[in-house]
């Protein structure tokens, strides 16, 4: 791939076309084929079309990151990725097989952090390893250990999730999703209650992480620099009802430089795909 | 200047602040200081009013002289309150945890619950003794029928109120449902149900006072206050009263405290 592969000039579907011919033997873990999602009325809303039609693809070991307008019904889609929501139209697809709810394969990490008050920090992150019942006492207090100390949180195993700050909180979650090996990833705008510091501290960390385990990484995010910095490819969806408008893959090396002109001309073409006129 | 006229005022703000924390108490101690005096000198006459010195020299008596009768009575009572207490929770709380989860539990429940929250203590135990004749299991039962209701309530709300995403994180982490309840549900209803606990302990003394009363058997502080006034024996039914009283707020003032330390105040959820 040349310095330059992403920019205005470069017709993207071009781009887009000559990266999975170039080196991606990687399998596709993950399909959606024209999947929908129509929410019911309830007493109090009428129905809400949140995704129209939706088709994409992940490969294994991929940061993908969905990017698009607020409340544009790309949280549904990690959601039904996650199987705690179905789509209503269309197939989406797991390994080949059509998701059927959640699974210790997919580990979840939320925006409001959605940690276990009346748990420890250490407690938080053995709470999957003690579910999953293939840890033994001693390994769960060492993976536990071993990921405070990764993210650092060493000094903070027996505080409460209400006496940290909310960097802190991300990270004791992100931490209690990493504790049981998932396949993939999946994050839901996670940084977007935080400060811009922390926020750029975390990314860091994410960063690191996806680059030293071969995990599989989904993420939600309305920020396009967060998506630039992060992704291998970004799916770019549309305001609601949801479409996909772009689909890119992101060959620079890391970590970014985001003061690039490259990146600042690939910074400027996500922000007017995904301006709300 | 200023500061001469700081002193005084200081030292009313203490004053004020002390008197603030004590007023709790102040003001039974005051209306009980106020009906010794008019007894003492005279202005209160009647058999049915002891004076507060005639009722504590009675407690003292029942509770460490002779055969200790107060104090029995005492022991028999909290026996049966804190048995059918301890059952109301636990029946309560996995009850209403379940028909907070689950809808059609829930709808099932409910209307039986909605019928019972009118029904006082004392007439269930005419329907429970006709069953069961009269004795203790009477008494817990009629502590156990009364306290479950706000337990049962409360655990229902607290369940209720637990976040979709909390058992999303369960439920991603392969946890069975029954794991699920164990690990997420009961602590997380936990946390709104300390309220309920207290209203549940409150029931269950009136509960467990009005079955001695109409049941009749054995010891207890009802049983005690009620043949007291049979034999007008005043000041020791006045003593049974003031007993009740005082044990139910030791009780309230020893195990919420603790209660709370352990759990919602650990966890940072209150400052």
């Amino acid at each position: 791939m040349g310095a330059n592969p992403v920019s205005t000039d470069t017709p993207i579907r071009e781009h887009r076309a000559q990266a999975d011919a170039a080196s991606r033997p990687a399998p596709k873990v993950v399909q959606a084929r024209h999947i929908g999602k129509t929410f019911p009325a309830t007493r109090t809303a009428s129905p809400l079309t949140a995704i129209e039609d939706v088709s994409f693809e992940v490969h294994q070991g991929e940061f993908t990151v969905f990017l698009g307008p607020s409340g544009c019904g790309k949280s549904t889609t990690l959601y039904m990725i996650g199987g705690f929501e179905r789509p209503t139209a269309g197939e989406l697809m797991l390994h080949g097989r059509a998701i059927d709810g959640p699974g210790p394969d997919r580990g979840i990490v939320f925006q409001d952090f959605i940690l276990f008050p009346w748990r420890t920090v250490l407690g938080n992150i053995a709470f999957g390893m003690e579910v999953a019942k293939r840890f033994g006492a001693d390994e769960i207090r060492e993976r536990a250990q071993r990921l405070i100390d990764r993210l650092n949180l060493s000094g903070f195993e027996k505080s409460f999730p209400n006496t940290l700050s909310g960097g802190m909180k991300q990270r004791v979650a992100i931490a209690r999703t990493l504790a049981t090996d998932p396949e993939f990833v999946l994050m839901d705008e996670p940084f977007a209650s935080l400060d811009a510091q922390t926020r750029d501290r975390l990314i860091g960390d994410i960063e690191e992480v996806a680059v030293e385990q071969k995990k599989t990484f989904l993420f939600v995010t309305h920020d396009v620099r967060e998506a630039i910095r992060l992704a291998d490819r970004i799916v770019v969806f549309s305001q609601r009802p949801a479409r996909i408008i772009e689909d890119i893959v992101v060959d620079e090396p890391r970590p970014r430089d985001m003061y690039a002109d490259s990146m600042r001309d690939f910074e400027r073409y996500l922000r007017s795909l995904i301006r709300i006129d | 200047m200023a500061s001469r006229a700081m002193a005084p005022t200081g030292m009313l703000a203490g004053l004020r602040a002390t008197l603030e924390r004590r007023a709790g108490l102040a003001v039974p101690v005051v209306i009980v200081a106020l009906w010794q005096v008019l007894i003492s000198v005279g202005l209160l006459h009647n058999a049915a009013i002891p004076s507060p010195i005639t009722v504590a020299d009675s407690l003292y008596t029942g509770l460490f002289t002779g055969h200790h009768p107060l104090f029995f009575a005492t022991v028999t009572t909290l026996e049966r309150l804190l048995l059918g207490y301890v059952i109301a929770v636990v029946a309560g709380a996995v009850l209403g945890m379940a028909a907070g989860r689950v809808n059609d539990l829930a709808y099932a429940i409910n209307p039986i619950v909605a019928l019972w929250i009118p029904l006082p203590a004392i007439v269930t135990i005419p329907v429970i003794s006709l069953w069961l004749g009269a004795g203790d299991i009477v008494i817990v039962l009629t502590v156990i029928f009364s306290a479950w209701i706000p337990v049962y309530l409360g655990a229902q709300q607290g369940a209720c109120s637990i976040g979709k995403r909390q058992l999303w994180v369960a439920r991603a982490s392969g946890a069975s449902g029954w794991t699920t309840f164990r690990k997420v549900i009961v602590p997380g209803a936990m946390i709104h149900m300390i309220p309920s606990l207290r209203m549940g302990l409150g029931y269950a003394w009136r509960a467990v006072i009005a079955a001695e009363i109409v049941v009749q058997q054995g010891k207890g502080l009802g049983i005690t206050i009620f043949s007291a006034r049979q034999f007008f024996d005043v000041p020791t039914m006045y003593a049974g009263v003031v007993l009740i009283a005082i044990l139910g707020l030791l009780l309230e003032r020893l195990a919420f405290p603790l209660i709370e330390r352990v759990t919602i105040e650990r966890w940072g959820l209150v400052t």
